[in-house]
């Protein structure tokens, strides 16, 4: 986390510490990391159980080993994981876990909108990998807490999601070494669902995401017979267009009057 | 195919996802009735995906009332406390304790 222009500050003489303790530029550029570091431990207490219990289900599913540790890294979204499992454990198609995963994540696109204004005036190697840490928490985190200058913004975003991944990973990699000693008929596809509902909830918070969620569920129920993936793909985008009309109906009705 | 190759596919979605009004077309320059339908998102995909597992589970008399159980404390976990992590463990504690009960 040290830039060039940090590092120009060290002479020999002194110990990292002794900068640390002395030179006020270092002391502002630690405390954001300190800041996200602090964030991110708090923001791990709910986030671990879960880990566990995606690795405990990629074990059963015999998906593990440091390519299925990766690839969960990569993914960094243990509920579209879950729902991803549950698509293989039924024997769906690829395409149709794939679908499932990438639906599933597809709120990952209202969190970009609402925090490119953050990354708008960063290098573009920033907007590259930076968006890889977008994540339910440290999105509601960074915009409850992040600093506001880009440079500080940075440091923050990236100590946060990193933390956060090591972390989660940590606690998926735990998950895969009891999974083999746990008993097989755990209900923990049950937790792909209340995690769904931990993060569904919090966003009923007015008339048009209800009505958007009741259409939406509804849809999804009618829709149980199409092939999987595409109910849920198709239940959705009618909970879009239910919640974009009422959007419209009310922003219309607000400029007539 | 393998899972992970799948998983790993599922993972660069989700990354293009993470890009997209981020980076590929930043959200400023969408328009505003798009902007506005964006904020629907999350809603309509969660709850398509919570009545989708409450359906099949409907389909399984074994997973019928362990499903049920941690939808119902977990939405009643979720909508009191706004915790994440709390909704998850009390959902799935509550669903392992039917599990053993039923």
């Amino acid at each position: 986390m040290t830039s060039t222009t940090d590092l120009a500050l060290i002479s020999p003489e002194q110990s990292a510490a002794d900068i640390a303790d002395e030179d006020p530029r270092r002391r502002r550029a630690a405390r954001p990391i300190r800041l996200a570091t602090t964030d991110a431990l708090t923001l791990l207490i709910g986030m671990v159980p879960f880990g566990v219990v995606v690795g405990v289900t990629a074990s059963l599913l015999e998906i593990t080993g440091p390519a299925a540790l990766g690839t969960s890294a990569f993914l960094y979204a243990g509920t579209s994981q879950m729902a991803g499992f549950a698509q293989l454990a039924a024997g769906s198609a690829p395409l149709a876990v794939i679908a499932t995963i990438v639906i599933v994540n597809a709120r990952l696109l209202l969190y970009g909108a609402a925090l490119e204004n953050r990354f708008r005036g960063q290098p573009l190697w920033f907007r590259l990998i930076g968006p890889m840490m977008l994540i339910d928490q440290t999105f509601a985190t960074a915009t409850a807490k992040g600093p506001d200058t880009d440079r500080a913004f940075r440091r923050y975003w990236l100590a946060l999601g990193l933390t956060v991944l090591v972390g989660w990973t940590s606690s998926i990699a735990t998950g895969m070494f009891i999974g083999p000693v746990l008993p097989t008929d755990l209900p923990l596809d049950a937790t792909g669902t209340a995690c769904l509902l931990g993060l569904l909830v919090p966003r009923l918070t007015d008339r048009r995401a209800l009505l958007t969620a009741v259409v939406a569920g509804v849809a999804a129920v009618a829709g149980l017979a199409l092939p999987a993936g595409s109910g849920i793909l198709l239940a959705a985008t009618c909970g879009l267009i239910a919640g974009g009309l009422v959007a419209r109906k009310a922003s219309t009705q607000k400029a007539a009057s | 195919m393998s899972p992970i190759p799948v998983l790993l596919l599922g993972a660069l979605g989700t990354y293009a996802l993470r890009l997209l009004f981020i980076t590929l077309v930043p959200a400023h320059l969408l328009p505003q009735r798009l902007r506005d339908t964006l904020q629907f998102v999350g809603p309509a995909a969660l709850a398509a995906l919570v009545a989708t597992d409450i359906g099949h589970a409907a389909g399984h008399a074994a997973s019928i009332w362990p499903t049920l159980a941690a939808v119902v404390s977990a939405g009643v976990i979720a909508a009191v406390s706004k915790n994440l992590g709390l909704t998850i463990v009390g959902g799935l504690g509550v669903s392992l304790l039917v599990s053993v009960l039923v």
